[in-house]
Protein backbone atom coordinates (compact mmCIF):
# COMPACT_ATOMS: atom_id res chain seq x y z
CA UNK A 1 0.00 0.00 0.00
CA UNK A 2 1.22 2.97 -0.82
CA UNK A 3 1.51 6.42 0.85
CA UNK A 4 -0.85 8.13 -1.43
CA UNK A 5 -3.27 5.38 -1.55
CA UNK A 6 -6.45 7.24 0.31
CA UNK A 7 -6.84 3.72 2.11
CA UNK A 8 -3.47 4.22 4.12
CA UNK A 9 -4.34 7.89 4.91
CA UNK A 10 -7.06 6.78 6.43
CA UNK A 11 -5.98 4.68 8.81
CA UNK A 12 -3.03 7.46 9.97
CA UNK A 13 -6.10 9.28 11.56
CA UNK A 14 -7.81 5.92 12.83
CA UNK A 15 -7.49 5.02 16.31
CA UNK A 16 -4.60 2.79 17.22
CA UNK A 17 -5.86 -0.63 17.19
CA UNK A 18 -7.24 -3.13 19.85
CA UNK A 19 -4.20 -5.44 20.40
CA UNK A 20 -4.41 -6.15 24.62
CA UNK A 21 -7.19 -8.88 25.27
CA UNK A 22 -8.59 -8.37 28.54
CA UNK A 23 -10.42 -10.91 29.71
CA UNK A 24 -13.09 -11.85 32.50
CA UNK A 25 -16.29 -14.30 33.99
CA UNK A 26 -19.70 -12.83 34.59
CA UNK A 27 -22.66 -14.52 36.24
CA UNK A 28 -25.42 -15.57 33.29
CA UNK A 29 -27.37 -12.41 34.48
CA UNK A 30 -25.08 -10.02 34.37
CA UNK A 31 -23.59 -11.38 30.72
CA UNK A 32 -27.15 -11.18 29.03
CA UNK A 33 -27.92 -7.45 30.96
CA UNK A 34 -24.86 -6.55 29.22
CA UNK A 35 -25.59 -8.35 25.69
CA UNK A 36 -29.39 -6.75 26.11
CA UNK A 37 -27.99 -3.17 26.93
CA UNK A 38 -25.21 -3.14 24.10
CA UNK A 39 -27.99 -4.29 21.33
CA UNK A 40 -29.96 -1.74 23.08
CA UNK A 41 -27.23 0.76 21.65
CA UNK A 42 -26.49 -1.10 18.94
CA UNK A 43 -23.24 -1.80 19.61
CA UNK A 44 -21.53 -4.85 19.80
CA UNK A 45 -20.47 -5.86 23.41
CA UNK A 46 -16.96 -5.44 23.27
CA UNK A 47 -17.82 -1.68 21.92
CA UNK A 48 -20.39 -1.42 25.02
CA UNK A 49 -18.14 -3.00 27.70
CA UNK A 50 -14.83 -0.71 26.84
CA UNK A 51 -17.20 2.27 26.39
CA UNK A 52 -18.23 2.29 29.71
CA UNK A 53 -15.43 1.02 31.46
CA UNK A 54 -13.44 4.10 29.73
CA UNK A 55 -15.81 6.41 30.67
CA UNK A 56 -15.88 5.05 34.27
CA UNK A 57 -11.50 5.25 34.24
CA UNK A 58 -11.23 8.22 33.12
CA UNK A 59 -13.81 9.61 35.98
CA UNK A 60 -12.17 7.96 38.77
CA UNK A 61 -8.96 9.33 37.55
CA UNK A 62 -10.17 12.94 36.92
CA UNK A 63 -9.04 12.51 33.54
CA UNK A 64 -10.27 14.30 30.48
CA UNK A 65 -13.92 15.10 32.66
CA UNK A 66 -16.71 15.84 31.04
CA UNK A 67 -20.24 15.29 31.62
CA UNK A 68 -23.24 15.13 28.57
CA UNK A 69 -26.59 16.76 29.81
CA UNK A 70 -29.73 16.30 27.76
CA UNK A 71 -30.01 18.79 24.49
CA UNK A 72 -33.06 20.65 26.36
CA UNK A 73 -30.23 20.99 29.96
CA UNK A 74 -27.30 22.31 27.56
CA UNK A 75 -29.76 24.63 25.92
CA UNK A 76 -30.99 26.17 29.10
CA UNK A 77 -27.59 26.10 30.58
CA UNK A 78 -26.24 27.77 27.42
CA UNK A 79 -29.44 30.64 27.81
CA UNK A 80 -28.45 30.78 31.29
CA UNK A 81 -24.77 32.09 31.00
CA UNK A 82 -25.89 34.77 28.94
CA UNK A 83 -28.33 36.27 31.72
CA UNK A 84 -27.13 38.92 34.20
CA UNK A 85 -25.63 37.58 37.32
CA UNK A 86 -27.89 36.86 40.38
CA UNK A 87 -26.38 36.69 44.36
CA UNK A 88 -26.92 33.57 45.39
CA UNK A 89 -28.32 34.05 48.70
CA UNK A 90 -27.10 30.86 50.67
CA UNK A 91 -24.13 31.69 49.82
CA UNK A 92 -24.49 34.96 51.30
CA UNK A 93 -25.12 33.31 54.47
CA UNK A 94 -22.45 30.85 54.30
CA UNK A 95 -19.88 34.37 53.90
CA UNK A 96 -21.15 35.97 57.12
CA UNK A 97 -21.38 33.11 59.37
CA UNK A 98 -18.55 33.28 61.52
CA UNK A 99 -15.80 30.42 60.18
CA UNK A 100 -14.95 28.05 61.95
CA UNK A 101 -12.51 26.07 58.94
CA UNK A 102 -9.39 26.80 59.05
CA UNK A 103 -7.73 28.09 55.56
CA UNK A 104 -7.29 25.16 53.64
CA UNK A 105 -4.40 24.04 51.89
CA UNK A 106 -3.51 22.18 48.32
CA UNK A 107 -1.50 18.94 48.53
CA UNK A 108 1.32 18.90 46.22
CA UNK B 1 -4.22 10.24 60.01
CA UNK B 2 -4.74 10.37 57.00
CA UNK B 3 -5.48 7.00 57.05
CA UNK B 4 -8.10 7.61 60.21
CA UNK B 5 -10.35 10.38 57.59
CA UNK B 6 -13.94 8.64 57.09
CA UNK B 7 -17.08 10.61 55.76
CA UNK B 8 -19.35 7.34 55.87
CA UNK B 9 -18.82 7.07 52.36
CA UNK B 10 -15.82 4.04 51.80
CA UNK B 11 -15.37 5.08 48.08
CA UNK B 12 -14.70 9.01 49.15
CA UNK B 13 -12.95 8.58 52.40
CA UNK B 14 -10.21 6.28 50.44
CA UNK B 15 -9.72 8.59 47.67
CA UNK B 16 -7.09 10.57 50.10
CA UNK B 17 -5.06 7.38 50.65
CA UNK B 18 -5.36 5.94 47.42
CA UNK B 19 -4.15 8.90 45.60
CA UNK B 20 -0.92 8.60 47.29
CA UNK B 21 0.17 5.22 46.09
CA UNK B 22 -0.48 6.08 42.76
CA UNK B 23 1.51 8.28 40.33
CA UNK B 24 -1.21 9.02 38.01
CA UNK B 25 -3.53 10.38 40.31
CA UNK B 26 -1.27 12.58 42.13
CA UNK B 27 -0.98 13.66 38.94
CA UNK B 28 -4.22 14.41 37.78
CA UNK B 29 -6.05 16.52 40.65
CA UNK B 30 -4.27 17.97 43.44
CA UNK B 31 -6.88 17.93 46.78
CA UNK B 32 -7.59 21.42 48.66
CA UNK B 33 -7.58 19.72 51.89
CA UNK B 34 -8.43 21.31 55.43
CA UNK B 35 -6.83 19.45 59.00
CA UNK B 36 -6.86 20.01 62.80
CA UNK B 37 -3.60 19.60 64.22
CA UNK B 38 -4.82 17.49 66.79
CA UNK B 39 -7.44 15.10 64.83
CA UNK B 40 -6.47 14.97 61.35
CA UNK B 41 -7.97 15.19 58.27
CA UNK B 42 -11.35 17.52 58.84
CA UNK B 43 -11.96 17.61 54.93
CA UNK B 44 -11.16 18.02 51.21
CA UNK B 45 -12.67 18.41 48.09
CA UNK B 46 -10.96 18.55 44.25
CA UNK B 47 -11.52 20.75 41.51
CA UNK B 48 -11.27 19.27 38.03
CA UNK B 49 -11.80 21.39 34.33
CA UNK B 50 -14.19 20.01 32.46
CA UNK B 51 -16.94 20.67 30.17
CA UNK B 52 -20.49 19.65 29.61
CA UNK B 53 -21.45 18.81 26.38
CA UNK B 54 -24.87 18.03 24.45
CA UNK B 55 -25.85 14.84 24.68
CA UNK B 56 -26.04 13.02 20.89
CA UNK B 57 -28.67 10.79 20.13
CA UNK B 58 -27.46 6.92 19.48
CA UNK B 59 -27.72 7.10 15.63
CA UNK B 60 -25.39 10.59 15.64
CA UNK B 61 -22.45 8.79 17.43
CA UNK B 62 -20.18 8.87 14.14
CA UNK B 63 -21.48 11.75 13.21
CA UNK B 64 -19.11 14.74 12.84
CA UNK B 65 -20.57 17.75 14.09
CA UNK B 66 -19.68 21.31 15.60
CA UNK B 67 -18.46 20.56 19.42
CA UNK B 68 -21.25 22.32 21.75
CA UNK B 69 -19.50 22.18 25.25
CA UNK B 70 -19.51 24.57 27.90
CA UNK B 71 -16.20 24.84 29.81
CA UNK B 72 -16.74 24.37 33.64
CA UNK B 73 -15.33 23.25 37.09
CA UNK B 74 -16.41 19.79 38.85
CA UNK B 75 -16.60 18.92 42.05
CA UNK B 76 -15.05 15.58 41.46
CA UNK B 77 -14.82 15.17 45.32
CA UNK B 78 -16.37 16.94 48.54
CA UNK B 79 -16.21 15.56 52.43
CA UNK B 80 -16.16 15.74 55.49
CA UNK B 81 -15.15 13.41 58.17
CA UNK B 82 -17.63 11.69 60.31
CA UNK B 83 -16.73 13.61 63.15
CA UNK B 84 -17.07 17.15 62.35
CA UNK B 85 -20.07 16.63 60.03
CA UNK B 86 -22.98 18.75 61.30
CA UNK B 87 -21.30 21.13 62.49
CA UNK B 88 -20.72 23.96 59.85
CA UNK B 89 -17.81 22.70 58.53
CA UNK B 90 -18.96 21.68 55.25
CA UNK B 91 -20.37 25.22 54.71
CA UNK B 92 -17.00 27.04 54.98
CA UNK B 93 -15.13 24.28 52.83
CA UNK B 94 -17.96 24.55 50.02
CA UNK B 95 -17.24 28.26 50.61
CA UNK B 96 -13.12 28.01 50.09
CA UNK B 97 -14.67 25.72 47.13
CA UNK B 98 -16.91 28.47 45.20
CA UNK B 99 -13.77 31.13 45.75
CA UNK B 100 -10.97 28.88 44.12
CA UNK B 101 -13.75 28.29 41.55
CA UNK B 102 -13.94 31.73 41.16
CA UNK B 103 -10.20 32.60 40.85
CA UNK B 104 -9.26 29.46 38.83
CA UNK B 105 -12.07 30.72 35.87
CA UNK B 106 -10.15 34.73 35.42
CA UNK B 107 -7.11 32.53 34.18
CA UNK B 108 -8.95 29.60 32.42
CA UNK B 109 -12.77 29.97 31.94
CA UNK B 110 -15.80 28.27 33.44
CA UNK B 111 -19.20 29.20 33.40
CA UNK B 112 -20.57 26.04 36.17
CA UNK B 113 -19.34 24.43 38.98
CA UNK B 114 -20.94 20.76 38.51
CA UNK B 115 -21.16 18.14 40.57
CA UNK B 116 -22.52 14.66 40.93
CA UNK B 117 -24.05 13.94 44.65
CA UNK B 118 -23.00 10.51 45.72
CA UNK B 119 -26.52 10.19 47.83
CA UNK B 120 -29.50 12.23 48.92
CA UNK B 121 -27.75 13.72 51.90
CA UNK B 122 -24.90 14.91 49.87
CA UNK B 123 -28.04 16.12 47.55
CA UNK B 124 -29.58 17.47 49.75
CA UNK B 125 -25.93 19.55 51.62
CA UNK B 126 -25.33 20.91 48.15
CA UNK B 127 -28.92 22.49 47.21
CA UNK B 128 -29.18 23.95 50.61
CA UNK B 129 -25.63 25.50 49.34
CA UNK B 130 -26.98 27.19 46.47
CA UNK B 131 -26.67 24.28 44.04
CA UNK B 132 -29.37 23.49 41.87
CA UNK B 133 -30.30 20.02 39.81
CA UNK B 134 -29.03 20.23 36.20
CA UNK B 135 -32.51 19.12 34.74
CA UNK B 136 -31.84 15.46 33.33
CA UNK B 137 -35.06 14.02 35.54
CA UNK B 138 -33.18 10.45 34.97
CA UNK B 139 -30.21 11.77 36.66
CA UNK B 140 -31.85 14.11 39.41
CA UNK B 141 -28.22 14.37 41.48
CA UNK B 142 -26.44 16.44 38.59
CA UNK B 143 -26.63 19.60 39.91
CA UNK B 144 -24.59 22.78 39.22
CA UNK B 145 -24.41 26.43 40.39
CA UNK B 146 -22.92 29.11 38.11
CA UNK B 147 -19.82 30.93 38.18
CA UNK B 148 -21.10 34.44 37.18
CA UNK B 149 -23.35 33.82 39.50
CA UNK B 150 -20.67 32.81 42.34
CA UNK B 151 -18.52 35.99 41.49
CA UNK B 152 -21.52 38.66 41.49
CA UNK B 153 -22.32 36.82 44.99
CA UNK B 154 -18.26 38.01 45.93
CA UNK B 155 -18.38 41.14 44.66
CA UNK B 156 -19.55 42.89 47.71
CA UNK B 157 -16.87 40.58 49.83
CA UNK B 158 -13.49 41.45 47.87
CA UNK B 159 -11.54 40.61 51.23
CA UNK B 160 -12.28 37.03 50.00
CA UNK B 161 -11.31 36.62 47.04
Amino acid sequence: MSATDPASQQSAVSPPSRTERINLRATAGDAALIRQAASAKRMTVTEFMLGASIEEARRVLNEDHRLEVLGEVYDRLAAEIKEPAEVVDAMVEMIKRPRRLQQPVIEG
Amino acid sequence: MRRDFDCGVPEISDYLRDRGNNAAWRNAAKPWVAVDADVGVIGYYVLVASRIERKKAPADLAAIEPLHAIPSTYLAAFAIDRRFQGRGYGSDLLLHAFITAANAARYVNSYAMDLHAFDDRARAFHVRHGFRPLGDPRRPNDLYILLQDIRRTLEGYGDLV
